[in-house]
């Protein structure tokens, strides 16, 4: 935003620094030499959007093209609506400070489900048409992508095309496309999104399919509009993680920010299969990249930023295989700098004295471990294969290592849960405790706290559990409470997510193209900011479900069929639906699974490659 | 710990001041964002920055005077050390020249001459243009010059009426009543420090002028740091 000429309206609101951008290594290109102007939004405010690792991937591999400029978009916090909407300010791009409804393409990345009043908000303050079929030739193509696109049904009315799995690649290919046509002078809206579904991999067009419905509501068609149209769309994988694009060079925010720090990408995928996470099925297979890559990424992005923390970032970083030998090798010259090290993804299976001594070298905070669940029981149930003594060991070293707080995550409502597994979440805080006066040499000066917080469970797609239904809110209150009830020490804290929150993002993960209706109903209230407790209504939400004439519980509550036709099925992730049937069943025998390294469950994703034993699965 | 002991543990260190001037986009960015910055662009640099001991090691870096948000400056100092008997100040000048953000220029790095608490004034530029300003409002800043000017100020025991006339060394004015210039020395020593924002509040107050029209291209003000100097009006260095 130009500073000068909004400098009064940029003096009466909030953090103004969200809006002037000019930060260091920030992307500005010769406008009269692009041929494809790409906004790439992220649909909540700047400090969560300059925290995300994925937007770097993008901007920078999108800005390696000569002829493309991505920039980059925030949501404005509410102040600034009302500013916008009051002084005609349409949303800009913050590189140049130009309205986005004059880009060509206008992606958004989807990470959570409660950003979606924000995507709704975001294209009305750019003044582009919210409804997909109501673009015109001169508007943008607006394009979604991310975790949440595997089932972005609630949201397919409002966009022309998704981008499936992984973007550093298929994106370029799109602008690439996009400039191809254009060049030609063959390019209308509608014959570059029969492009994108036909010539290119892992876009999918929802336009360019058939849903209907039965008289149970459930869907009985589900059919691409003609033969060249993929049944199902491919998701899109990095297979040489080694070698694939990596920016060393990021923006840097001069306001704080959440995540502000060297982020290296250390693996992708996870070898863990817990049956209640998505992240660990989409991303299949995992893909390693070697410690002389990551090192010379971590000396080149030290020089280029001045950074002072490099956080190994992945789903579980203690399975990396060269977990030693990569930290052995950044704590060479990391130490001398003050730079800290940290890991933020620890199991506590795995967790050793020499790592605890690696991360705390310089500047060491609180650790974190996540059991998930409250007994062996119900971990075997969920697959996530942490033994109760693996959580002691872990808590016993960081204590050992002069440590007092440590942090334990856990879900309530799982498949299958108890009482006996919810009050086993207080007996393991309490455990904790009692294993830290175990501890020879511990720190004596301040006692030890023990804080548990537990999220609601939401069952998602592309999981094992993506058939079951979630428990209701009160008996999710229900559960808190039992747990509040059986922590008998003051040095346990307790914190819990909104049961509300997690119903609406139980509605909208499982949710059909329907639910557009509702957002839009929404939308029509003003709402934004959904994923912040200060603007989320619960009131506001029943009232656009009735408004839609939407019944959350249809999605959110009710067991389907493995026969069903479910709204993701058009996606092809790799991993298959008879896996996740074998998976689920496994979890009502409360029987683990083994991981991708130990042996091959056969889920599927070996066609795509990858790093442990799906090469060979897949050279068979 | 005997003095001799003392002298072997502590590394020799060699200070430096650094003037630097903080302009457009980046007068929007608070003080704590600036000493994130200008740490990142000494790390960058690479010149041998000492960081202080102890649990959160961090570079010693001490600001002279920190800026409210929204306000621009031609002229700011601070301090840092950097390891060993001396320092190359050319060497660090150009360093950070090279490692600054946009609107952050670097205008010299030198050995401090004078300890911060020796700063007495410092020099602003402010623009003003409202609505509703009388007809002669250089004549009406003329006339609250003369008198008391009480204003609300802001303390830890909340507000309170204040006479800021003391603190204001110098102010002139000039322009009409679609722009008003001034130029002030306000004081700047630590216990008398005023923010030139009650400035503005006092003009405006004074004039009639009102800055309640926010939307672009309407009400606006703008203030500018341009110097910092001692009791006797040197510069400060």
């Amino acid at each position: 935003m130009d500073h000068r000429k909004y400098a009064s309206i940029l003096k009466s609101v909030s953090k103004p620094a969200r809006y002037t951008g000019g930060e260091r290594n920030q992307v500005v290109k010769d406008k009269s030499r692009i041929k494809c102007r790409f906004a790439f939004c992220f649909p909540d405010t700047y400090e969560i959007g300059m925290s995300n690792l994925g937007v770097r991937i993008l901007y920078g591999a999108l800005n390696e093209l000569d002829d493309v400029w991505c920039e980059r978009v925030y949501t404005p916090w509410t102040d600034m609506q009302e500013r916008m909407r009051e002084y005609d300010i349409p949303l800009w791009a913050h590189e140049s400070g130009d309205p986005i409804r004059e880009f060509d393409i206008v992606a958004f990345t989807l990470q959570y489900e409660m950003c979606y009043t924000n995507v709704l908000a975001m294209l009305d303050l750019a003044g582009i048409p919210m409804l997909a079929n109501e673009r015109g030739e001169d508007d943008p193509i607006v394009i979604g992508g991310g975790p949440c696109a595997y089932n972005a049904e609630p949201v397919a009315d409002f966009f022309d095309i998704f981008s499936i799995g992984e973007g550093e690649e298929a994106l370029p290919e799109l602008a690439r496309l996009y400039v191809k046509m254009n060049e030609s002078g063959e390019y209308t809206r509608e014959k570059f999104l029969y492009a994108a579904a036909t010539e290119l991999e892992g876009f999918y067009v929802p336009s360019l399919y058939r849903v209907e419905y039965g008289a149970d509501g459930v869907i009985s068609t589900f059919e691409p509009v003609d033969e060249n149209v993929p049944r199902r769309v491919k998701k899109r994988i990095v297979e040489d993680f080694d070698n694939a694009y990596f920016p060393t060079s990021p923006v840097m925010p001069y306001t704080e920010v959440v995540h502000d720090r060297i982020m290296l990408e250390v693996f992708r995928g996870c070898i863990r299969g817990c049956r209640f996470c998505q992240a660990g099925m989409i991303y299949r297979p995992v893909r390693d990249r070697s410690v002389e890559t990551l090192c010379r990424q971590a000396a080149e992005m030290y020089k280029n930023t001045g950074y002072d923390e490099i956080s190994l970032t992945s789903l579980a970083i203690d399975d990396y295989t060269c977990v030693d030998s990569l930290t052995d090798e950044l704590i060479k010259w990391t130490n001398d700098n003050k730079i800290s090290l940290s890991l933020p993804s620890l199991r506590a299976d795995s967790f050793t004295r020499e790592l605890m001594a690696k991360i705390s070298g310089v500047r060491s905070s609180g650790l974190t471990f996540a059991p998930e669940a409250g007994t062996q029981r119900l971990r075997d149930a969920i697959n996530k294969n942490v033994r109760e003594e693996d959580i002691l060991n872990a808590v016993h070293i960081a204590f050992e290592a002069g440590k007092s707080q440590v942090k334990l995550y856990f879900m309530i409502g799982l498949p299958t849960e108890t009482d006996e597994d919810v009050v086993g979440i207080a007996k393991l805080a309490e455990r904790v405790i009692e294993e830290y006066y175990k501890t020879e040499g511990r720190n004596k000066r301040r006692p030890p706290q023990v804080t548990i917080s537990t999220a609601c469970f939401i069952p998602k797609p592309f999981t094992p559990f993506q058939w079951f239904p979630q428990i209701t809110m009160e008996e999710f209150e229900r559960r808190q409470q039992l747990i509040a009830d059986n922590i008998h020490d003051r040095k346990i804290k307790y914190n819990f997510h909104d049961s509300k929150v997690s119903f609406v993002e139980a509605v909208l993960a499982r949710g059909d193209r329907r639910l557009s209706r509702v957002l839009l109903e929404m939308h029509k209230r003003g709402a934004s900011f959904d994923a912040w407790d200060e603007y989320f209504s619960m009131e506001t939400w029943d009232e656009s479900f009735r408004a839609a004439g939407i019944d959350p519980d249809f999605y959110a509550r009710r067991e389907r069929d493995y026969g069903e036709i479910l709204p993701w099925d058009v996606i092809d992730i790799g991993v298959t639906k008879k896996f996740f049937m074998r998976e689920m069943e496994m979890a009502e025998r409360s029987e683990p699974s083994k991981n991708c390294r130990e042996s091959c469950s056969g889920c599927g994703a070996f066609v795509y490659g990858g790093d442990t034993l799906c090469r060979k699965m897949r050279e068979r | 710990m005997s003095e001799n002991e003392r002298a072997v543990t502590q590394p020799a260190t060699a200070p430096v001041r650094v003037a630097f001037t903080k302009t457009g986009a980046l007068s929007f960015i608070s003080h704590l964002d600036l000493m994130r910055t200008v740490t990142r662009m000494l790390i960058r640099a690479d010149i041998g920055i000492y960081y202080t001991e102890g649990f959160n090691p961090h570079p010693k870096l001490v600001f002279a005077l920190p800026l409210s948000v929204g306000v621009e400056s031609t002229y700011e100092l601070f301090d840092v050390k950097v390891m060993g008997e001396s320092a190359d100040y050319a060497l660090i000048a150009e360093r950070l020249r090279r490692e600054s953000p946009d609107d952050i220029k670097i205008i010299d790095a030198y050995a401090p001459e004078r300890k911060f608490r020796d700063i007495a004034y410092s020099d602003y530029d402010i623009v003003i243009r409202g609505t509703g300003c009388c007809d002669d409002p250089v004549g009406a800043v003329e006339k609250m010059m003369a008198g008391p000017i009480v204003e609300m100020k802001r303390t830890k025991s909340g507000e309170t009426e204040c006479d800021i006339r003391p603190f204001i060394k110098s102010l002139v004015c000039e322009g009409g009543r679609d722009e008003l210039r001034i130029k002030t020395r306000l004081d700047a020593a630590s216990e008398s420090y005023l923010n030139p924002e009650y400035v503005v509040k006092a003009v405006t107050n004074a004039t009639g002028i009102t800055l309640d029209n926010i939307a672009p291209g309407g009400d606006v003000y703008g203030i500018t740091r341009t110097g910092i100097f001692d009791i006797d009006g040197n510069v400060f260095r």
